[in-house]
């Protein structure tokens, strides 16, 4: 994955997916494909968290840049549930229920985000 | 003693216009709100012309890509739950809310209730069934089901405003915002709210309306000006349009208590059924016949009170038939000789939104002393003999006004509204 240069489909369908996140979410996405920089991925889930805050969070649309508590940062379950659904939508993966239970911090996400790439992709089809 | 109910609020997104001026403006001046609209980009579809909602952009799945106008400041946080009619509906309500002069504590008392009507949204629905397709059943949006099913205004609105009194939809596809408005009546009539939000909607997509083109129901007219012509006799089926409808009712000493500004008296409502067929009216409107009586009965009037119908007309020829059938059967034969029009030929058909739609136009006809013309009516079909159709919009302080609502399975409703005061 972190080899080789994004396709212009795949480009494509990135833009389609995080059409108004907070500015440069989806450069970090490139560069986290492109790379595997960790700064980056740092950058790409921090743009998330922040566009599924609650439109009166004053974070909201703003790339969290620090590893909080993403209850305490106001996160609600459907805009976990959301962010989850957005991750498998642009990394083609399935995150499973007791993995999303896991997720208490900004920085557990990159980690089960990183497992399940490492994981291959076996039980997952290819977006058609 | 049964409390009496009035209209309080309107907020309107329609193909004629999307605040009450416009609205008025074109329903004085019979101006359209029809435009030519290829979906698919496919130009061999037949269908070409809809009534089309200004000011918005909803063509995109995604609530990022939306456009609307900047008058309106809306929580984000609720956008990703709605559909294109969910957005038009919000509007509406938010401007039905401003109109009405009710508090946020008002709106969001247990004392208020939500009634809607939509299909849903068979193009959210598409969109998010799409990315489940693609990942062979793995994944689909958390959202999919509050934004597109059935009862999304109701999930949405309902969160949106705070509502704590009853939040619940009504499904009788064309008549569907009439039952709401009926029942919301009764809902106040016996003292449960105080005042209910009627509001209807309906996408304006190709998901929503070809599929009537599967039924041959939709006009082929290509010409925006003729293609919906209710009770004329070229007629060839309906034009569609989407947007929202917003209508306040209220219980009538509360109004005035408050100071509210009412729009006319939503007296009484009836409704009867065909039981004749799924999808075609009674070959003589039987339904409607009796609906019209009933409504008239519990309103304790006689045809001849009645100076205005609002009629359902949807300009196909079968369904126009049977509505004069029964117009001719309710008032001809008790010799009263109401102004009738269908002011579908303006706006096209809304669908679940046509009841609501057509009930804002009623009572802003009552309260401001007009009664709406026939638009498009050139050459009118026989059974108009004997029945007034007036061709333009006439300045008329009028006392009575009925609307009528027709929908598949033969369900008919029809509401009586009275001019407020009543003098």
């Amino acid at each position: 994955m972190f080899d080789t240069p994004i396709s212009d489909e795949e480009r494509e369908r990135a833009q389609k997916l995080l059409k108004g996140f907070p500015e440069g979410t989806e450069e970090a996405y490139y560069r986290f494909r492109e790379t595997g920089d960790e700064a980056a991925l740092k950058k790409l889930i921090g743009g998330m968290v922040g566009f599924y805050l609650p439109a009166n969070n004053p974070k909201y649309k703003t790339i969290i840049g620090e590893d909080v508590d993403l209850q305490a940062l106001g996160i609600d379950s459907l805009g976990m549930t959301e962010m989850v659904f957005q991750v498998e939508e642009l990394f083609d993966i399935s995150v499973a229920d007791d993995e999303v239970m896991q997720v208490k911090k900004i920085a557990d996400i990159s980690v089960v985000l990183k497992n399940k790439l490492n994981e291959g992709s076996a039980d997952n089809p290819s977006p058609s | 003693m049964p409390q009496q109910v009035v209209v309080t609020g309107l907020g309107l997104v329609t193909s004629i216009g999307n605040s009450k001026a416009e609205v008025i403006e074109s329903l004085r001046n019979l101006r359209h709100g029809f435009d030519r609209l290829v979906f698919f980009n496919n130009p061999r579809i037949p269908v070409k012309v809809y009534g089309t909602i200004k000011e918005f952009n909803t063509d995109s799945p995604n609530w990022v890509e939306w456009k609307y106008p900047e008058r309106y400041t809306l929580d984000e946080t609720y956008l990703k739950s709605l559909s294109p009619h969910g957005l038009h509906c919000l509007c509406a309500m938010l401007d039905a809310i401003a109109d009405s002069g009710l508090s946020d504590e008002e709106v969001a008392s247990a004392e208020t209730g939500l009634f809607a009507s939509s299909a849903g949204s068979t193009f959210m629905m598409r969109h998010n069934l799409e990315s489940l397709i693609a990942s062979q059943g793995m994944r689909i949006n958390p959202m999919s089901v509050v934004a597109s099913v059935s009862g999304t205004l109701n999930f949405n609105l309902g969160a949106y405003f705070g509502i704590r009194g009853g939040n619940c939809g009504f499904v009788s596809a064309c008549a569907s915002s009439s039952h709401a408005l009926g029942y919301g009546y009764d809902e106040i009539s016996l003292g449960r709210h105080k005042r209910i939000f009627v509001v209807g909607g309906e996408d304006l997509t190709a998901e929503t309306y070809l599929p009537f083109n599967g039924m041959r129901a939709l006009s082929k007219n290509p010409d925006p000006d003729t293609a919906s012509r209710p009770f004329d006799i070229h007629r060839d089926g309906f034009v569609g349009t989407g947007g929202g409808v917003a209508l306040l009712l209220e219980e009538k000493e509360e109004a005035l208590r408050r100071g509210a500004d009412i729009y006319a008296e939503l007296v009484q409502w009836g409704q009867a059924s065909d039981g004749f067929n799924i999808a075609m009216p009674h070959p003589e409107g039987s339904g409607l016949t009796l609906a019209m009586r009933n409504a008239l009965r519990h309103a304790g009037l006689e045809p001849g009170d009645v100076d205005y119908v609002n009629a359902h007309a949807t300009s196909t020829p079968p369904g126009d038939t049977s509505e004069l059938l029964s117009l001719r059967e309710v008032f001809l034969e008790s010799g009263a000789s109401p102004k009738i029009s269908s002011t579908k030929a303006l706006t096209g058909h809304g669908l679940s939104m046509a009841g609501v739609m057509e009930a804002a136009f009623t009572v802003l006809g009552l309260k401001e002393g007009f009664i709406i013309g026939a638009a498009h009516l050139k050459d009118p079909d026989p059974l108009c003999e004997g029945l007034e159709f007036p061709l333009e919009t006439l300045d008329q302080e009028h006392r009575v006004a009925i609307s009528n609502s027709s929908g598949f399975g033969g369900s008919n409703v029809c509401l009586v509204f009275r001019r407020f005061p009543n003098d």
